[in-house]
């Protein structure tokens, strides 16, 4: 039983990360490489916050906004840069991010990791509370995203995306519209992050690495993008991919090396069959 | 001091050297060739699980296969650089995780003994550095060369820059395409070989080689090949002098501030050219 409530709070969480990503891949139509350093600083600022004295919505909230305020940094680059070179400067991101992790040791531990972070305590500390919670603020986020996706002000974005010249013609703000969609996906992010710390109660560098922010893209890509379905589709499937291997026989050792085999597979293959990924709109242009 | 500039521009020759390669095939193919890392880590791990130098034939055939099978029929149905970028990518996972799934995740060492050094006045090298330097030298001589003065150098740089009239030409794109892919493989091969025998491997060394690679390739502006040779420089003397004062942790840091700051105030790389990257 804790066994499925740990699939279960894995995949509010990724559900939430590739909801997110969604709106920088999606509708904006950036690749990102700096995801997970968003979920990072959602994570380590609220596991600070939360060793501090502060409660977990206090702290979740707080780290949401210092991660919107990092955002901006990806939507100069987004107005400047496209295609191969915004890339590599979110990789930039990414890279001199986990530098900071790492190298940062009075504040962040660096390589040691933060333990000891308190679970939130109002459905209870225990599993089933956790993923009851969990799932509410999982219920939030895709409540907010239906919102989003079916607002005018994703209408813009897309026009934007779609063309940029005619969307400035027709008055659009092109880097407000950007600038706006990329601080909400980082904050939702960093509201990921701080649920994955308190799950964990430890956290690390490791969890927010550039291997990590490739996987969420895969994740959106898999999945599809554009859409509400798409990116829950690609967080479900790469959560309980392991398991179904685990029933073919296949032994935990090399399990994580067989599910990434299969990702990278299903890239190569999507992008050649169906750009537009599993269940997603939006294809790559 | 001097052994920093030294090792640093050592390692830069090595950094310039895959930033050809990787530039070579961003040119021709017009692909982000993220895959260049796994074919980097695979040719490490031929040469230590029994075939030696012959390793690099290896990440050659790889090479040749992923663009037949990837790079080509995307080329075909003229994919979009994300789309290529994306494939390569997925491509790069593959290879990786069954490297790590045949030879696990763990850091092997290519040369067991502690190697021999020579000592320059004030310098020491190791023999690895001695053979770094000079097949980097070589090479760079020989890939200016080769691009600049021959026939299929020009119908390289052709590809890349004029499809149309090149196959108004009799130009055969699917062989050049593949004649690129082959001499980065090679030149890559080489290159995370040496660098294996001096620093031991693990599944994952091709990312970083690959992404300050493309940095190099970047910041060089990404059209002139000499000045590709002189961003490895610069960015191995960089990183060489980052770890000096600050920690190794913080090498790709720099590596990649000097990125976004060159792509912030001179997009054009710090060799002018006619064309921003962004134009291409």
């Amino acid at each position: 039983m804790n066994y499925v409530l740990h699939l279960i709070i894995l995949i509010e969480i990724f559900a939430i990360l590739s909801l997110s990503l969604n709106l920088v891949v999606g509708l904006n139509g950036f690749l990102s490489l700096a995801h997970a350093a968003f979920y990072g600083i959602g994570a380590y600022v609220s596991a600070l916050l939360m060793l501090a004295g502060l409660n977990f919505f206090g702290a979740l909230l707080i780290s949401a906004i210092v991660a919107a305020a990092f955002s901006s940094l990806i939507s100069i680059a987004s107005l400047r840069f496209k295609g191969d070179i915004f890339i590599l400067v979110t990789l930039a991101f990414q890279v001199v991010f986990y530098s900071i992790l790492y190298n940062w040791i009075s504040v962040t531990k660096g390589p040691y990791g933060i333990s000891g972070i308190p679970r939130p305590s109002i459905f209870g500390s225990s599993l089933p509370g956790l993923a009851l919670l969990y799932g509410i603020l999982g219920g939030l986020v895709v409540f907010i995203m239906i919102i989003i996706l079916k607002s005018h002000f994703a209408l813009s974005v897309t026009s934007v995306r779609e063309d940029v010249l005619a969307a400035r013609a027709l008055g659009k703000n092109v880097f407000l519209l950007r600038a706006k969609s990329i601080a909400i996906a980082s904050a939702v992010a960093a509201i990921a992050g701080s649920m994955y710390a308190s799950y964990l109660t430890f956290i690390d560098p490791t969890s927010f690495t550039v291997d990590e922010s490739i996987l969420l893209v895969s994740i959106v890509l898999v999945g599809g993008t554009g859409n509400l379905k798409g990116p829950i589709v690609g967080a479900v499937v790469l959560i309980l991919l392991p398991e179904a291997l685990r029933f073919l026989q296949i032994p935990d050792a090399i399990g994580p090396n067989i599910r990434l085999i299969l990702y990278g597979l299903a890239l190569v293959v999507l992008m050649y069959l169906r750009p537009r990924g599993i269940a997603g709109i939006y294809r790559f242009e | 001091m001097i052994q920093i500039i030294v090792n640093g521009l050592i390692e830069g020759l090595a950094i310039g050297i895959l930033a050809l390669s990787f530039g070579l095939v961003y040119n021709t193919l017009r692909v982000f060739h993220f895959a260049f890392g796994a074919l980097y880590a695979i040719a490490a791990y031929a040469y230590i699980f029994g075939l030696g130098w012959f390793g690099i034939l290896v990440s050659i055939l790889l090479a040749v296969v992923v663009e037949a099978l990837v790079y080509y029929p995307l080329f075909q149905r003229r994919a979009s650089l994300a789309v290529s970028f994306i494939s390569s990518l997925g491509v790069y996972i593959i290879l990786v995780n069954l490297i790590a799934l045949f030879f696990g995740n763990d850091t092997k060492m290519l040369s067991p003994e502690v190697r021999a050094t020579i000592n320059i006045g004030p310098v020491i090298l190791t023999d690895i550095q001695l053979w770094l330097l000079l097949f980097s030298l070589v090479v760079c001589v020989l890939f200016v060369l080769l691009l600049h003065k021959t026939r299929l150098g020009n119908s390289l740089l052709a590809v890349g820059e004029n499809l149309l009239l090149l196959r108004a030409l009799g130009g055969n794109v699917r062989m050049l395409r593949t004649i690129a892919m082959v001499i980065a493989s090679a030149l890559a091969g080489v290159i995370a070989i040496l660098k294996g025998l001096d620093a031991g491997i693990d599944p994952y060394i091709g990312m970083g080689a690959m992404f300050t690679a493309a940095a190099a390739f970047i910041i060089s502006g990404g059209r002139n090949y000499t000045a590709i040779i002189l961003a490895g420089l610069v960015l191995g003397l960089l990183r060489n002098l980052t770890v000096w004062f600050l920690s190794a942790q913080w090498m790709d840091a720099a590596t990649f501030l000097l990125l976004v700051l060159m792509l912030m105030f001179r997009q054009r790389g710090f060799v002018s050219n006619n064309i921003r990257l962004e134009e291409q």
